[in-house]
């Protein structure tokens, strides 16, 4: 694509010029996409709920109890639930480049000028300047933009968490790769101040995260809710933005993505 | 045994056999070996020389000092009569004047077989040095001559080490630890505030006996001493993992000798032996007397480990009375309130546009009435669910 398609505005004036156009189940999210989701969700929950314990412990007791290690439990549940974060963040991000092309960094990450066009469109739309959300099959591209900072937060936070668990362990196979946690500028405690940090970070998009997905659902009715769980998502056959060519690499591109509608 | 060596000295001071052999135990003991090494040092020791000690001291408060007269096993007199001939100590000098002075003229000539440099507190270089002098010359000058021809250079205590409180952040002396003053990597580092007597002593010993200088980590601090963390072998490690803590000073759990955590210890943040050797005659440390670490080991620390009293700084350091629980509650309250304004905006939107569509439809039908007189087919339903296809196939 040369130039930023201005002649093609997908933005439906009313349903009373616009023709009926049937829409149809397509594939997009495949089942590793799917899987490390909701795995990432339920870490994110329970490390959520463990980490700010640790970090507080807000549950104390008012006298001496016997043989209930809270803090021991919450520790241990945090660590299991962190490598099953860790190895989900690291899936994901592997079928980046394996999976289909809904899945692909590069639906995912904005760097071309169309991308920078509708992310913009998208834009409008949130702040109340364009009636219809820009019609995608996979990721729209302001979402992209957001997983791509929120990505980092998690690498981030995986990162940060493997330096904490460096520092606790002192010798073993996470010391030694992961040992150098005092080497950070102020030490130990920016580590600590970071992780906490984050943690707000990901409570603070998953709200944004389930609203905007509720929003779309409502306005699109493409059934983007139920497909994290199905993978399908309704739609109008050729009337995406990716259907129509103005994403991706090239057009070839454009046709394979749509061999996966079965 | 030789005659100017350190068990001669300890002899002739009247130490006992038995006395010597604990002493050379408690050494095996700070250096983290197993006890079977107490005969190996004692034998080492019978024929180690004593070390003449330069001891410098910069801008500190002398807690280094402090604590060094309070040391047990080795005791103050153990230490500086018998293991060391502390040639040169402001604090401790009999004499005075010119002749108090005297050790650090001609150094090289007055100790031809080498002496150990300790340095205390830091070093200021603003105003060429002038906030700290020592025989009306800069402080940093005499600590580098002095360090400079030393088999070996200790900084002992955080302020040696990197400048402790005169250099954390406001301070106007540009002082500085033994990176002022020592240009290369030749000295061991032993921060603490203060450091403890018990490791300063180890290291001497373990250079008389080994020969070698101890094994370090990158910040120079010997492995032995600061290679395991406060919080892994902390007397109160079993209430914390228990989930029992201290909530306000000397509350009931407090009483009880629960964890501090919760009141901004530091341990699990320092890396130092402060349990096993402890302080004060090894009577006690800071968590066994009831408060938390402050993370004094740890470099930078009056910067780095602040606020001592909370688990975490501000996460902006201009206002140092926020905390992530603030900034971070706030920013979840923010997007969630951002969403719902949000979604009423959205709403009032929504049926904004949908009116405008029934007016327009019915405008529609009506002109389509008048000039077809018939009906429109589309069903408001199935239009509402493809407006957005539509649209794409008209501008195509
Ligand atoms: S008092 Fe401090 S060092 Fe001891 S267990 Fe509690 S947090 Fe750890």
């Amino acid at each position: 694509m040369a130039a930023i398609p201005h002649h093609v505005d997908l933005n439906p004036p009313s349903e009373v010029t616009g023709e009926s156009i049937g829409s149809m189940p397509i594939y997009v999210w495949e089942v590793p996409v799917r899987a490390t989701h909701w795995l990432i969700v339920t870490s994110i929950v329970v490390l959520g709920a463990t980490g700010l314990y640790i970090h507080a412990p807000y549950l104390v007791p008012s006298k001496p109890v016997d043989a209930s290690s809270v803090m021991a439990s919450v520790r241990f549940w945090h660590e299991i639930f962190a490598i099953v974060f860790s190895l989900s963040v690291a899936f994901r991000f592997y079928w980046g480049f394996v999976g289909n092309s809904f899945a692909s960094w590069r639906q995912i990450i904005p760097h071309r000028r169309e991308q920078f066009y509708w992310l913009g469109q998208m834009a409008k739309y949130y702040t109340f300047r364009r009636r219809h959300p820009v019609p995608y099959t996979g990721h729209n591209h302001l979402a992209g933009l957001a997983y791509t900072v929120v990505s980092i937060g998690l690498f981030a936070q995986v990162l940060t968490g493997l330096l904490l668990f460096g520092w606790i362990m002192q010798a073993g196979p996470i010391h030694l790769l992961f040992g150098w946690g005092s080497a950070v500028p102020g030490g130990i405690q920016t580590v600590r101040l970071l992780h906490n940090i984050l943690t707000f970070l990901f409570l603070a998009f998953a709200i944004h995260h389930v609203y905007s997905a509720v929003l779309v659902d409502i306005e699109e009715r493409n059934g983007v809710l139920s497909s994290m769980f199905s993978g399908y998502k309704n739609i109008k056959i050729g009337q995406t933005v990716e259907a129509l060519g103005l994403v991706g690499e090239a057009p070839e591109e454009t046709a394979r993505e749509h061999e996966v509608d079965d | 045994m030789r005659e100017d060596g350190v068990y001669a000295a300890m002899v002739r001071r009247g130490m006992t056999r038995r006395t010597f052999l604990r002493f050379s135990a408690a050494m095996a003991a700070a250096l983290s070996l197993p006890a079977a090494y107490g005969p190996r040092i004692a034998k080492a020791l019978e024929a180690a020389p004593r070390v003449p000690v330069i001891w410098i001291r910069g801008q500190a408060c002398g807690g280094n000092t402090e604590a060094l007269l309070r040391a047990a096993n080795p005791t103050a007199a153990n230490l500086l009569l018998e293991v060391l001939s502390l040639d040169y100590h402001e604090e401790l000098l009999a004499v005075a004047g010119a002749d108090a002075a005297s050790p650090l003229a001609g150094l090289a000539s007055r100790y031809p077989n080498g002496y150990y440099a300790v340095l205390e507190g830091s070093f200021p270089t603003g105003a060429a040095g002038a906030y700290c002098l020592i025989g009306g010359r800069p402080a940093v000058d005499v600590a580098r001559e002095v360090a400079t021809g030393a088999l070996l250079t200790l900084a002992v205590g955080s302020c040696a080490v990197d400048g402790g409180a005169p250099a954390a952040p406001g301070g106007i002396t540009e002082a500085g630890g033994i990176g002022k003053v020592l240009t290369g990597g030749n000295f061991i580092a032993l921060p603490g505030c203060p450091a403890n007597p018990s490791n300063l002593a180890a290291v001497i010993v373990h250079q008389l006996v080994a020969k070698e200088t101890m094994p370090t980590d990158l910040a120079h601090r010997p492995l032995a001493f600061y290679g395991n963390l406060i919080h892994n072998q902390c007397e109160r490690r079993p209430h914390f993992e228990f989930g029992e803590f201290a909530l306000e000073w000397g509350d009931q759990g407090a009483q009880r000798g629960w964890c501090l955590y919760k009141l901004g210890c530091k341990g699990p943040e320092t890396m130092a032996n402060c349990p096993d050797v402890r302080y004060g005659e090894k009577i006690s440390w800071n968590v066994s007397s009831g408060v938390g670490c402050i993370g004094c080991h740890s470099p930078s620390f009056w910067g780095a480990m602040g606020p001592a009293y909370r688990r975490l700084p501000s996460p902006l350091p201009f206002l140092p009375n926020l905390t992530t629980d603030l900034v971070g509650g706030a920013m979840v309250a923010g997007i969630g309130g951002v969403a719902v304004a949000h979604g009423v905006g959205m709403t009032i939107r929504f049926k904004r546009y949908k009116a405008q569509d029934r007016r327009a439809k019915a405008k529609a039908a009506a002109e389509a009435a008048s000039a077809t007189e018939t009906p429109p087919t589309a069903e408001p339903e199935a239009a509402a669910g493809t407006e957005t296809a539509a649209a794409g196939t008209g501008e195509r």
